[in-house]
């Protein structure tokens, strides 16, 4: 309950040509369901469900609401053995797709949060993606993971020069 | 008197009694004669009905006399509907009708249990649809059945449950009824969900039915999903085209269209073209309901503790 409808596109794991449409009002990354989870979370948290739980292939997806706010059990180790490895879950199929849709999310929410003129918003939006996901809600686990994936980024400054720790502050 | 008894001079005789009436426009008379020969099974009693009906089509009788008729003539249904002619332009007399079935559903399962244009949109053909809409008052598209169903719920869901060659024809009325009146595209049923028929038509995968036999063949799934997707977008441009405010309607769920196309995983061009009409939609959130449940939570652990401090 309390979600906007980019929290389904992420619980959905939906198609990345829905998640551009729903981001034309990047506002909506920002909020936060009765859980306190963000679709980012929800993204992370789908993320890692498909790869705890291989999907039966004749599973009519197109029907499979039921099932939509699932969070399984294991969640939780799987988030801590994240924390030891992140090779583990970057070579999983399907990374890539979260990936993408992660990017998206984050460019959305970033270009959002700058207020002023247009301008302004234009120069301040070429951000890094570690810069981005320091100031935006969502799951710890991102920064760590794009750091992994970067680990230059964290020496970065952006067009204003700062830095991913000045966001994160 | 029973209609199986009746001899061949007495019918004549009735029949001439009625026709009589019928031209002297003596409708308290007409509903004399039928009530004294009260009979529903009997054959020779239903051609005698199906008379005393053509003549009342063709003196233009009032509709309370089709009215006080439905209730004998069920085996008639089709030659009452065109009685509802250009005089009978009255939504009461039509909600009347609404109000018999209703009736006549407790001793007949089958009987659906709206109005004649609930039954209309069920079942009948396209052909007599028109010419319900036609003759009949625009605010019968407003009443609702014991569900809290309109007829275009009724048209949406007949939409995905026909064969596609048909589409065309019910898409055609689905744009007449929406001309006559938009905002019964916004009106709720009274189904655990509280859908309205935009709703009803962006969660049609889990009824529709266009007759592929899809749950054991792959490539008839894919067919009828291809369909399915291009119909639900067919439909919802439609209703969106005729009245826009649809879009951004919020059911007393807290749910918006644009809630209800992502959850039941429509196909991006249908998504679009609701957000492009209500993008402020996005930001909405649903679950209003949960603050009412959490007042009542509330109030009764109050209550509660009230109970416990004094007794």
């Amino acid at each position: 309950m309390g979600e906007v409808a980019l929290h389904f596109a992420a619980m959905r794991f939906d198609d990345c040509e829905i998640f551009r449409t729903l981001l034309d009002c990047p506002q909506s990354t920002r909020c936060k369901d009765a859980k306190g989870l963000t679709p980012l979370h929800w993204l992370f948290i789908r993320y890692l469900t498909k790869i705890a739980i291989p999907q039966p292939r004749n599973v009519d997806h197109q029907i499979e609401f039921t099932n939509i706010r699932f969070i399984p059990r294991s969640y939780i180790e799987l988030v801590k053995s994240l924390e030891m490895d992140f090779n583990v879950f970057t070579e999983k199929v399907g990374f890539s797709g979260f990936w993408d849709r992660m990017v998206m999310v984050l460019k959305a929410g970033a270009t959002d949060e700058i207020h002023g003129s247009e301008d302004k918003r234009q120069m301040l939006s070429n951000r890094y993606l570690l810069h981005a996901s320091c100031s935006m809600l969502g799951p710890l686990c991102i920064p760590r993971l794009i750091y992994d994936c970067d680990r230059d980024s964290i020496q970065r400054r952006d067009t204003i020069g700062r830095l991913p720790l000045h966001y994160a502050w | 008197m029973n209609g199986n008894n009746l001899s061949v001079e007495e019918k004549n005789r009735i029949q001439l009694q009625i026709k009589d009436v019928a031209k002297g426009r003596e409708w308290h008379r007409m509903e004399e004669i039928v009530t004294k020969i009260g009979c529903r099974e009997v054959e020779d009693a239903v051609d005698l009905f199906r008379n005393v009906i053509e003549s009342v089509i063709r003196c233009k009788a009032p509709l309370h006399v089709i009215v006080c008729l439905y209730d004998y003539v069920q085996n008639c249904m089709d030659l009452a509907r065109p009685a509802l002619n250009e005089n009978n332009r009255d939504y009461l007399l039509a909600y009347k009708i609404w109000g018999l079935q209703k009736n006549m559903a407790h001793n007949n399962s089958n009987t659906v249990t709206g109005s004649v244009m609930h039954d209309a949109m069920a079942k009948s053909e396209v052909d007599v649809i028109n010419m319900l809409l036609s003759i009949v008052s625009d605010s019968i598209l407003l009443v609702q059945d014991v569900d809290g169903q309109v007829p275009l719920h009724i048209l949406v869901r007949r939409v995905f449950m026909s064969p596609p060659e048909h589409h065309d024809d019910l898409l055609e009325i689905i744009g007449q009824v929406l001309m006559k009146k938009p905002e019964a595209s916004i009106i709720c049923d009274r189904n655990l969900y509280e859908e309205n028929p935009l709703v009803l038509a962006l969660k049609s995968e889990s009824y529709c039915d266009f007759g592929f036999n899809a749950f054991f063949n792959e490539d008839a799934a894919e067919k009828q999903r291809r369909i399915l997707e291009s119909i639900t977008l067919r439909v919802v441009s439609l209703i969106l085209r005729l009245y826009p405010k649809a879009a951004s309607y919020v059911s007393p769920r807290g749910y918006t269209p644009l809630h209800s196309s992502v959850y039941h995983g429509r196909s991006p061009l249908i998504i679009r073209e609701i957000f492009s009409h209500f993008k402020e939609g996005s930001l909405i959130r649903n679950g209003k309901i949960q603050s009412q449940h959490l007042l009542q939570v509330i109030f009764i652990i109050y209550n509660l503790l009230y109970f416990i401090r004094f007794g």
